[in-house]
Parts: structure tokens; sequence; C-alpha cells
């Protein structure tokens, strides 16, 4: 689609200077602006600007808006970025400084990531509904515990005497997972499902790859495992998790949603093994999961076909992240609720 | 704690097995290693349990002697050593220090050193952290009050973020005037009104990877996967009303 021609040659207006260099809203910062409908409009043209392209349409449509600056412009930018930054460097700092007990460490992290999605780079609602936050936040820790019962306190505690290896494993991939929607979701892959995996370009090769690594990963951690005597325990509650999803599978009008949360809590006992790599999936799993839980609650294993096409039944791995009920709210201002989730299916 | 486990070849390891994992620690050194010998002393004792599976054992082995050394060979591989122990070839094994964990051992620190012919070399920088941060360490009440003063800070950041511009003029990423399908209703009734209504919002920041999940078509073109922005080319900037309106008004 070439739009470029439309751009290159109109000129630079004043409304472009009014705001920051890119659009009316930056697309790392967001920002404010008013929008005014002009009703009827023919001859949409396409365009391609500040990493975005249009799409053209040679005929007239009822509804057309144009942008002005809004009169409120303070206070608007988003400053997650800036969260990030400051929240990033307190875990290193726990980490590297201040050093404490490996529960105390670990239940920071849990702390930092989960409040830092639901504030900054998750939020279910805009503003961010804090007494939402905390209906997920008890259940959370409740689960975290398990996790450091059953995995983190046999890999933890070991990296006490080599602080800066500990950061560089758990914190890494730590973040990376906090912040999914930003690193796994740019996987082309949404659901697993054979449309789905086609619908994408590089999904069924993302899917290889996802499945490759996931089954050296698998086989070197039984290999670990069997050195310690432990592998035959493991395998056996292995097998019989297994058989009991076979079962939530092929239960009839109902479809198995592993939503990344659940496969943290199903991979994290495997975990509990001191290596290095031990560390880097832990780290890895404990983002995922305060990913999943934070950005959109406890999803069901099992949902219906229409849940998992509709928009207000979130929580896979890359629903898009900011259809939230502010979102929803605003569109009922013109347009009965039932619309409202209408708008993008999927 | 039973001293000798009754175990067959087989299901050798449902005795230890069955415990949690951090059951093993008070096991350690205790009678139950005494328990295990090699496995052919542990194939003569059968429990009153496994009679029935050891029979059947007993005469596959009878029936196909190379297939069922094999399986049992392969099986007590996987079975590992008994009693379970921490994950050898460590270092602090080797040192002779007692490891943290009583499962496991720790590994030895990476960065900056180098063992070669049981000599290290290299930067001990792990080591000089550790002796860097100890004043630190030793006092909890350093993280209590830097803890509180976290949260503190913390609140006026959300304040800042979210809570000072006015909470109807939050959209998402993907808000629209107009909706898929038939959304609108006949000739767009359910949208109106069409012209002479403005509206402050404030868009999140990231809304160019807000995309499309189904297919979508406009005119003779289907776009998916991307932001849904119809129009803009013009002059003024004029967008269809499907738009996603944050898109469209980073795009403007």
């Amino acid at each position: 689609m070439s739009t470029d021609i439309h751009t290159s040659s109109r000129p630079r207006t004043f409304v472009d200077l009014s705001s920051n260099a890119s659009g009316y809203v930056g697309n790392s910062k967001g920002g404010c602006a008013t929008v005014s409908l002009v009703g009827n409009f023919t001859d949409f043209l396409p365009r391609s600007a500040h990493g975005l392209s249009s799409v053209g349409f040679p005929t007239v449509f009822p509804l057309s808006f144009r942008f002005s600056t809004a009169p409120f412009s303070q206070h608007c930018s988003d400053l997650r970025s800036e969260a990030l930054a400051l929240n990033t460097l307190v875990t290193v700092i726990i980490f590297l400084v201040i050093r404490p007990r490996p529960i105390v460490l670990f239940w920071c992290m849990v702390c930092i990531g989960f409040w830092h999605i639901t504030i900054f780079s998750q939020p279910r609602t805009q503003p961010p509904d804090i007494a939402d936050g905390f209906g997920t936040f008890l259940p959370v820790l409740f689960v975290c515990y398990a996790f450091w019962r059953s995995a983190i306190r046999f890999v933890l505690p070991a990296f006490s005497k080599s602080p800066i290896e500990a950061t560089i494993l758990y914190l890494g991939p730590y973040w990376v997972t906090v912040l999914a929607n930003l690193t796994t979701e740019r996987i082309p892959i949404n659901r697993l499902t054979a449309k789905d995996i086609t619908a994408q370009r590089g999904g069924l090769a993302a899917l290889i790859i996802i499945i490759l690594v996931l089954l050296v990963i698998v086989i070197n951690q039984c290999r670990v495992i069997r050195r310690t005597g432990w592998l035959p325990y493991y395998l056996g509650w292995y097998l019989l998790g297994g058989l009991v999803t076979l079962v939530l599978a092929l239960l009839p009008t109902l479809q198995l949603r592993l939503h990344h949360y659940i496969i943290a809590v199903i991979l994290m006992p495997g975990t509990a093994f001191p290596t290095r790599l031990s560390a880097i999936y832990q780290g890895f799993l404990l983002g995922l999961f305060l990913n999943g839980t934070a950005a959109f609650g406890f999803a069901s294993i099992l949902q219906t076909s229409a849940q998992v096409m509709s928009p207000l039944f979130p929580g896979s791995p890359t629903a898009l992240t900011f259809l939230t009920t502010a979102a929803t709210r605003w569109h009922s201002r013109y347009w009965p609720p039932e619309f409202c989730h209408q708008f993008v299916k999927f | 704690m039973q001293a000798t486990p009754s175990t067959t070849t087989l299901e050798g390891p449902r005795e230890s097995l069955e415990q949690f994992p951090d059951q093993s620690k008070d096991r350690h050194g205790t009678a139950f290693e005494e328990g295990f010998e090699d496995s052919s002393h542990i194939e003569r004792r059968r429990s009153h349990l496994n009679r029935w599976t050891s029979a059947i054992w007993w005469r596959l082995e009878s029936k196909y002697p190379r297939v069922t050394q094999q399986t049992k060979r392969l099986l007590l591989y996987l079975r590992g050593p008994r009693p379970v122990v921490d994950l050898p070839g460590s270092s602090s094994s080797a040192c002779g220090t007692h490891s943290l964990t009583s499962r496991h051992a720790e590994p030895s620190p990476w960065i900056a050193t180098l063992t070669l012919r049981g000599r290290t070399y290299g930067l001990p920088l792990e080591h000089r952290v550790v002796h860097l941060t100890r004043p630190l360490t030793e006092r909890p009440w350093i993280l209590l009050f830097l803890g509180a003063i976290y949260i503190i800070g913390l609140s006026f950041f959300v304040r800042a973020q979210s809570f000072l511009t006015p909470a109807e003029s939050w959209v998402g990423c993907t808000a629209t005037y107009w909706s898929a399908n038939d959304g609108c209703g006949l000739d767009g009734l359910a949208c109106v009104p069409f012209t002479d209504s403005s509206f402050d919002f404030r868009c999140p920041a990231q809304c160019s990877s807000a995309e499309l999940q189904n297919p979508r078509t406009i005119g003779n073109e289907q776009v998916n996967f991307t932001p849904l922005i119809v129009g803009g080319g013009d002059a003024n900037f004029t967008y269809r009303g499907d738009s996603f309106l944050c898109a469209a008004a980073i795009q403007a």
C-alpha cells in the first residue's frame, strides 16, 4: 500500500507543531487531544506517518472526526517508562546492595512486579482500579508462597554468595516477562488454534521454534533431576496433572485455555534444582505469572468459544492490553452498552 | 522413618518418592541411607503390596530375559541415585563447605573468576560486593525504612501518572466512535450525533501496538493485525469514524 504520495507533498501545517513531534498523541508517552466530529465526509485518503499507515476509503462515510489540542495538556504524559526505570533500579538495588534474606528478596520481586503491572504497564482500567488490584493481589501472594515452598527456596538461597550473578539470572528474565505485553506479545501467535497460528505471518515458524526450545529445556531439566534421583517423583505427578488436563480438554462445549499464568504455575515446580538455568527459568516464570494475573486476573482454564472470542473475557497471553472498561465506559456515552464490546473482535 | 524400605526393582522408589522434597533434609545422614544397598539386594525384598506386580515381572523375566534386563537397566537409570542426593559436581561440595539448601549444593560464582588446575584467577567481584554491602544486610531496619519511603514515593508517582486528569477523559487504545459490523444499527442511528460534538480525551502510551485481531474490510481492501486507521491523508487529517481514536491521534 503506497500512501507516501499524499504525505510527502503535503505542507506541514500548524497543528503538527502544536503538539509534540509525533502527532497529537505520542506513542511512547500517550497524551491528550480534543476530537471533533465532522459528520459526512467524502474521499478518505490513505497516509503513512509516525510509524502508522492508514487505509484509504474513496467514498462517503456518515461519521468522521478531526483533532485539535486539548484544553488540559498538563499531566497528560504517560510515565510508564519512568516507572519502569524506577522499579528496575529498585529491584537491582535490593538484589545487589541491600541483599535481604532470600525469602524477603522473593517477596520484594512479587510485590514490585505485581504493582508495576497493575498501576503502570497494563492497568485493567484507566485510571487503575486499586481496589480491583488488591482483589487479585492476595490470591497472588498465596500462589507465590506455593512457588517459594515448591521451587524458589531451593534455588534463590544458593546464590546468596554471588549477588551479581543472581541479579542477572533472576531479574533479566523476570523483567522480560513482567513486561510480557511488550516482549512475548511480539511473537506472532495469539491463541493456540489452527486458524490463529496461520493467521499471522511467521506464526507457524514461531510455534515450531517455541516447541523445540521448550523440548530442549524440558529434556535438559529431566537430565538434571535424574542426577538427584527425584525424576520418578516429578514425572509421576506431572503425568497425573497431564491426565487431569486431558480430561478437562475433552469436556464438551468448553475450550481448554492455558493462560500464561497457568503455564507458569505448571512449570514452576520443575525448576526446584539449583542450577543457573533453573534461576533463569524461575525469573521468567515468576514474571509470567505476575503478568498474567495482574493484567487479566485469574482467568478460567475452561472457557466457552464465545468467551474466547470476546474481549470482555481477556486473559489470553496476547489479548489487547488496553481494551479495558475505560474504553467501554467511554463508548457507552454514545451507544447502548451492549454495543460497546463489539468494536474489536478477538 | 523406616530404616529398611521393602521395595522391588520396579516399584523401588515408591517409599522415598511419596515424601515431599523438603523432607529429605531430615533423612540425610540418618539410618535411611543404610537401608539401601545395590539394586540386586533391593530386588530380593518384596513387599506385601508389590507381590502381585513382581510375580508378573518374574514371569516376563523368564520369558524375555534380554528385554527385561534392558528395561530394568533403563528404569534404574531413570530412577537415579538412592538415596536422593544433592546435585553432583558443584564446587561447594568439593571445597568441603556445607550447602545452604538441603537437597542441593550451590553453584560456584562464575563472574570474573576462573578456576584452572585448582587455582582461582581473576577479580573476586562477587566477594567484594558481598563484603561491601555487609553493613547494609546486617541491619534489617534499613530495608523497612527504604521500603516505607518507596511506597510513599510511589503513591505520589501514581497520582501524577493517573489521577490528575479527569477520569472520564481516559480512553483505551482501541476506542472508536463507530463500532464494527452493525454495531451502530440501521443508518448508524445508534451512534448519533455525527456532528457538532467534541470530546477531550487522554490516550495511554504504546497505542501503536493495539491491533485488530480479526480481518476488517474497508472498501476493496482487507486489513488485519494493524491498528485500524482509515483516512487522514487530507490537509485537515480527517479520519473515518471507525478508526482507532488513539492510533489516529498518533498519526495525525
